[in-house]
């Protein structure tokens, strides 16, 4: 018997968790969600692609895990929904190891995609509100504009405009 | 009829042109990038030849290289398909000097339609509605206000070396024309350090309605009715269908033959669209003309019964066009969705990647447009098109949900796309109505998409169940004890781990 807790996020990757779900695995082929036992039936036609078949109910899964943001999307119908999924052994662990707040490299931006950096709208000291627009990358012939995940503060701008940067490549220290 | 042709493309328009050859009993040429050496259109293409390194400007953009090879292969004829250098006059006259055909229209009229002012001026000498305004670039105040009454409130001030929504001002009475016209043009003259504005009537909310046409070299000219392309976002169309709800006979049948004026004018030949922008009102106005194969060709294709490149390699090869504008009958209701690699959620960020699973059910009333397999990457070198889904039905209702259907159905692994925000649009009361324009998503919708209200509990018991799988699943592959940095942390988790069992 195995203990889950499963939090909905919001498809926006803010995070924000709306609903927690609990889900206790008793075997292979039963569970008790929410309360409610069921019977399920399995198969991963692929590593990310599942046929779950819930009390004889179909459906056709296609799963991944984002490790970057620490989540996993599941894919019913073409509709995303993005959740966290920790055992009772991973709520233990957090509680063990304290509670260790979001480490300092997840606040910086980094460049999605390789490409060039277009324009660059914040300086250096400035602060900037959850969804303003930081600066704009462009790649695959598309202008994209790269908007702050939350209210910070500019630390470090480590590119400047018309510079072409890496995936991955850090662009700009917030704090 | 040509023996072989060379295809100056990739992607799924390479693909769709080697079909219809292959059916025609033409030989095909592909050529293709560092990236593309083995993309489904090389190998369905009877000889496959490398033109160089992934971006662009270094492969299909090389006009005297993809000559070489269409002159060593000896092609007879090269199609541009879209992009790249199917509207480029100079490449369809290097083409006609080395005694190749160009599978579109003359490089003259490519010149011609592709300068906004000639076409602009084509359009009113053959009495071809365009939004009123001027085409010269304006600084005297007193002169811009008798042109504003002229033409009629509201009014868009535009900077003439404008461009990014800089300098640029609707106003909406005369009242306020003097402060919006020193605004347009100090923002103007800052951003541009020219003060000369354009002026124009402004179009609220306009529709986007496109015509296509095709015309032979021996003066023949038919139009194969519309595409409603108002479903933009960015100026990127998504969603096109045909036929438009605005559409009645009367109408139609003007705006074809505007069309029609145009394109004989123009002295054009092979197959091109003539786009319109349409007010709430109906009154239309003409925007451009595409001299090349559109995206969504294929809902006219559907709606027509025609193929549209068998049409064009006729047109090229110098034969007349087979049908008369009474004999093009239109049958029921298509519908194009655009699959794209993007994050909808996530600002339209492309998404980049391998493709790990790819699985769709297309069915009875559906087509696919796709150069795009299981196992192939999306990169950032070409445009980030996955896939078109076309859908076809007797009405628009049931062509709505076919669409819908196969998208529910359309499995995709590896990348991000934007099928779940082509459904929300497909359900949407706007689209449902008929009744969006091409400022919709902009205005109206993207404010929506944000939050995902299902609240169904037996798609949340799925994830649910769905999540803890995946979970278990790596935990097997990862091993079970990896965490072995402090030993006796460790040997604690063992003990936690065992009392699971």
């Amino acid at each position: 018997m195995k203990k889950f807790q499963i939090s909905f996020a919001d498809p926006d990757s803010t995070g924000v968790s709306h609903s927690n779900q609990e889900l206790t695995l008793l075997s292979d082929n039963t569970a008790i969600v929410n309360g409610k036992e069921i019977e399920f039936d399995s198969k991963w036609l692929n590593p990310n692609v599942l046929i779950l078949r819930i009390n004889n109910k179909n459906y056709y899964i296609t799963a991944e895990e984002n490790t970057d943001e620490n989540f996993t999307e599941i894919n019913i119908d073409s509709l995303t929904h993005r959740v966290t999924c920790k055992s009772e052994f991973d709520i233990l662990k957090e509680q063990f190891a304290g509670n260790k707040s979001d480490d300092k490299s997840k606040s910086d931006i980094l460049s999605p995609m390789p490409g060039i950096i277009k324009k660059m709208n914040v300086t250096e000291g400035q602060e900037v509100k959850k969804g303003d627009v930081i600066l704009v990358l462009e790649a695959m012939k598309m202008e994209n504009e790269i908007k702050a995940k939350k209210d910070s503060i500019i630390k470090k701008i480590c590119v400047e405009e018309m510079c072409s940067v890496e995936k991955n490549e850090l662009l700009i220290m917030l704090e | 009829m040509f023996k072989k042709i060379l295809i100056a493309n990739r992607g799924e328009i390479a693909v769709r042109i080697i079909s219809t050859a292959k059916e025609m009993g033409i030989k095909t040429v592909a050529v293709y990038s560092d990236f593309d050496r083995y993309s489904l259109f090389t190998k369905l293409a009877d000889e496959a030849y490398h033109l160089g390194e992934s971006p662009s400007s270094k492969s299909y953009l090389l006009a005297d290289k993809i000559i070489d090879i269409a002159i060593k292969t000896g092609a007879e004829a090269i199609h541009p398909g879209y992009g790249f250098l199917s509207e480029r006059g100079f490449f369809a006259k290097m083409c006609k000097d080395n005694g190749i055909r160009f599978i579109g229209p003359s490089a003259e009229s490519i010149d011609l339609l592709g300068s906004k002012t000639d076409a602009k001026g084509l359009a009113l000498k053959n009495d071809v509605p365009v939004v009123p305004g001027t085409d010269k670039p304006l600084q005297d105040m007193s002169k811009i206000k008798s042109i504003a009454s002229e033409i009629g409130y509201p009014v868009l001030i535009k900077a003439s070396a404008g461009g990014g929504g800089k300098g640029m001002r609707v106003v909406n009475e005369e009242a306020d024309i003097e402060s919006s016209l020193r605004m347009a043009q100090s923002e103007a003259l800052s951003s541009f350090g020219d003060d000369s504005v354009f002026i124009e009537k402004y179009i609220a909310d306009p529709r986007h309605i496109e015509f296509q046409i095709l015309a032979d070299e021996h003066g023949n000219v038919i139009h194969l009715g519309e595409r409603e392309c108002s479903m933009q976002r960015r100026h990127q169309k998504i969603i096109e269908e045909t036929p438009s709800v605005i559409m009645d006979e009367n109408l139609r049948h003007e705006m074809g033959e505007c069309a029609k004026r145009i394109v004989k004018a123009a002295g054009y030949s092979n197959a091109g669209t003539v786009e319109f922008i349409v007010d709430n009102k109906n009154n239309y106005y003409f925007l451009e003309v595409n001299t090349r194969l559109q995206v969504e060709h294929p809902i006219t294709e559907i709606r027509t019964g025609l193929d549209l490149v068998r049409e064009q390699l006729k047109i090229a090869n110098g034969e007349k066009l087979s049908y008369k504008q009474e004999d093009i009958k239109f049958t029921g209701h298509t519908i194009e969705c655009r699959i794209c690699a993007e994050d909808s959620y996530n600002n339209f960020m492309p998404s980049t990647g391998k493709i790990t699973y790819m699985k769709k059910f297309l069915g009875c009333g559906m087509r696919e447009d796709t150069g795009i397999e299981q196992d192939d990457e999306i990169s950032i070198y070409y445009d980030p098109m996955v896939s078109k889904l076309i859908s076809y039905g007797a009405d628009r209702e049931i062509a709505i949900d076919k669409m819908k259907r196969a998208l529910k159905e359309y499995k995709i692994v590896g990348i991000k796309t934007n099928i779940g925000f082509l459904l929300s649009l497909l359900e949407s009361k706007e689209y449902i109505e008929g009744n969006y324009h091409t400022q919709f998503i902009e205005k109206e919708f993207q404010k929506r998409i944000n939050g995902n209200e299902n609240s169904d509990e037996e798609i949340n018991i799925a994830v649910c169940l769905a999540s803890v799988l995946l979970k278990e699943k790596k935990s097997l592959v990862n091993g079970k004890f990896k965490i072995s940095s402090n030993g006796a942390f460790s040997n604690w988790i063992k003990k936690r781990q065992d009392s699971y069992r």
